[in-house]
């Protein structure tokens, strides 16, 4: 852990959020961006409420262009991004300038997206540069804790969003057992009755499941203070 | 060279890859842009480099006994070399900072030696910063990409590497280190220089340490780790003077290290640079650079100042009024290319406007004749065009005195234009030291 401050690990846990809400967005919404090609109407009202976004999109072309590209909305894709790098740009002597880049790299792969004719083959090298961020962290991050507080802030975004779009039980089983399995690798200091609740829920075959907006929001107040 | 150019669409694309940018702040919004960068660089051969490189370690070597002197015995005053009044009349003297002397003895570590070319190959002085002067981490890291573009290029040309700026700052830190770990202090992520700040810190292997993560105990500076207290050794603090200790200078300062001021003076950690190195590199100090040199060194300066004027003295005063036409004229209490006056630029009413404030305010100003300095090449639209440039050199002070073999070519984006800073629109360029 060293020289790493509790500054840090909220930013470093908050930059995992904040690009696997960016890759799990790309990749959710993807049937809402086919139906924009094929000049369909898609269910964005739906994706807004299950993910708790106001709907403020006017039809399945403006959700797929705001919701992406759009940086004054605080809940788009390319916002994900910003907030990402806001976080990242902090962290340089922790992550190195060569990981770094891959936040940047993505960010500007948005940006020529949001000015393509073909938006679909930028945005994959966005889920590219995303995925080899991560690669690089895993060689260039020495502090094991910092790489899983990255892991962590990832996995619990990514649970978060399968509860939220009522994924398969064992997709969520599946996340939250990645999502533990780094907790312990971390220093982070999660509510312990918060997590007790989640855990007996994943592993207590015997009890009833919670509900999922109940789960949701232990996972949102797992870290006090973050 | 012209391979380079031919490689400036990339190496721009590696310069916005790695997000080598400044902020600045228009309109009360804060901004990032990308450094505008010139792949043709400044070439200073062997034997030129030479030459700066005795007289720039002659100045800075000079410059660290005055302030040594300045905050110790105060020889050049009394014996009348330096007048009291521009000793201490400027902001840049901080009395709390009077007989402290700081790890190793050394003021200035980090020294950003403002220079340009005359048309005849020769180097005048125009300004020395000996506060938080930044600017080395862009040359840095382009000439990496410059070399990952264009590989021929180097293969071709004798140019003495500069990619150990790290380790050189590195050595400084670790020479004046009173025990404990090194540390960068940036005032944060919102600062023109935040690029630099965690690029170095990169660089040397210090933590980036910003408002917070430092705190004073037991006249100890101490890291807040998530494993624990760490003690810190030295700091290279990139925030000013009047921010650093909201105890001991600005009390509304939330960005700084309250107490830090006492431990320093305790001799218990070192600040890089030194606390009050303003009242070296106060423009006005400047006029007077080449008389220390030959106070303390008994040598004549290698490098000349540009001819400069202090109104303060009557003599000079009445040349400066007589001709400000001609001149360019400096704020001292400015930095960054502000309060920089053209007399030339100047209606006729204006012109008399400001002969009365010099007039009022001698103190204020110091006068330069107007440097007709070297135009380098620039690629604008794919054509090259010559504009003017300065360099910033960099001194670096630990174990001995030594000048980084490159330095920060900044150069006029518009045509005719003198100011070549970054916060004013200006680019930058690489500098090669060839090594014949």
């Amino acid at each position: 852990m060293g020289t790493v401050t509790l500054t840090k690990h909220n930013r470093l846990f908050w930059l995992g959020r904040y690009l696997e809400r960016a890759y799990a967005g790309i990749t959710a919404t993807r049937p809402l961006f086919e139906a924009d090609t094929d000049g369909r109407e898609g269910d964005y009202a739906d994706y807004c409420r299950k993910v708790g976004i106001p709907d403020t999109y006017e039809n399945t072309a403006d959700f797929v262009r705001r919701f992406y590209f759009d940086d004054n909305d605080p809940n788009s894709i390319a916002s994900a991004l910003g907030y990402a790098y806001d976080n990242a740009i902090v962290l340089r002597e922790t992550l190195s300038t060569d990981t770094l880049a891959y936040v940047q790299m993505a960010i500007s792969a948005m940006e020529l997206a949001a000015a393509s004719a073909a938006p679909g083959v930028e945005l994959q090298w966005v889920l590219d540069d995303i995925m080899a961020f991560r690669g690089s962290c895993e060689e260039t991050i020495e502090e094991e804790s910092s790489r899983n507080i990255i892991k962590t802030g990832a996995s619990l975004e990514r649970v978060d969003l399968c509860l939220r779009l009522g994924a398969p039980e064992s997709t969520c089983e599946k996340e939250f057992g990645r999502l533990f399995n780094r907790l312990y690798k971390t220093a982070l200091q999660p509510d312990r009755d918060r997590l007790n609740l989640l855990v007996d829920a994943v592993l207590d075959k015997t009890a009833p499941t919670p509900d999922a907006a109940v789960m949701v929001q232990a996972l949102e107040g797992l870290f006090p203070g973050m | 060279m012209d391979q380079l150019a031919a490689h400036a669409g990339t190496i721009n694309a590696q310069l916005a890859r790695y997000g080598v940018k400044f902020g600045i702040y228009k309109n009360g919004q804060f901004k990032e842009r990308l450094f505008p960068f010139d792949a043709l660089p400044r070439v200073i051969t062997a034997a030129e480099f030479d030459t700066l490189n005795r007289g720039l370690v002659q100045r800075v070597t000079a410059l660290n006994l005055f302030l040594k002197d300045l905050y110790g015995d105060k020889k050049i005053i009394k014996d009348g070399v330096v007048p009291q009044d521009f000793a201490f009349a400027g902001t840049g003297y901080l009395p709390i900072c009077d007989g402290v002397v700081p790890p190793k003895g050394i003021y200035s570590h980090i020294s950003g030696i403002d220079l340009v070319q005359g048309k005849d190959g020769g180097w005048f002085v125009l300004e020395d910063n000996l506060r938080i002067p930044s600017g080395a981490s862009y040359p840095l890291i382009a000439r990496s990409l410059c070399r990952r573009c264009s590989p021929d290029t180097f293969r071709q040309n004798d140019v003495v590497d500069n990619r150990n700026y790290g380790a050189l700052l590195r050595g400084v830190m670790d020479h004046v280190n009173t025990g404990g770990i090194n540390v960068i202090f940036t005032p944060g992520r919102r600062n023109a220089a935040y690029f630099e700040h965690s690029y170095l810190a990169e660089q040397t292997g210090a933590v980036l340490a910003e408002t917070g993560d430092l705190y004073v105990e037991d006249n100890t500076v101490f890291y807040r780790s998530a494993s624990g207290p760490q003690r810190v050794g030295a700091i290279y603090r990139r925030i000013s003077d009047e921010y650093l200790d909201p105890t001991a200078f600005l009390p509304e300062s939330l960005i700084g290290i309250p107490g830090v001021m006492g431990v320093y003076r305790a001799g218990r950690v070192a600040l890089i640079n030194a606390p009050g190195n303003g009242a070296a590199d106060d423009k006005g100090i400047y006029y007077f650079v080449p008389k220390m040199v030959e106070y303390y060194l008994g040598e004549q300066p290698i490098l000349q100042n540009a001819p400069t004027y202090l109104p303060f003295y009557e003599k000079d005063r009445k040349y400066v009024l007589d001709n400000l036409e001609k001149l360019v004229v400096k704020d001292v209490a400015e930095a960054g290319g502000y309060g920089v006056v053209f007399g030339r630029d100047l209606s006729k009413q204006k012109l008399e406007d400001f002969k009365e404030l010099v007039k009022r305010e001698p103190r204020r100003f110091i006068a330069q004749e107007v440097i007709d300095f070297l135009d380098l090449p620039v690629m604008e639209n794919g054509q090259q065009v010559m504009r003017k440039a300065d360099l910033r050199a960099f001194v670096l002070a630990g174990e001995t005195t030594q000048v980084w073999p490159s330095g920060l070519t900044r150069f006029s984006r518009e045509a005719d234009s003198f100011v070549v800073n970054s916060s004013q629109g200006g680019g930058f360029k690489d500098t090669w030291v060839l090594s014949h």
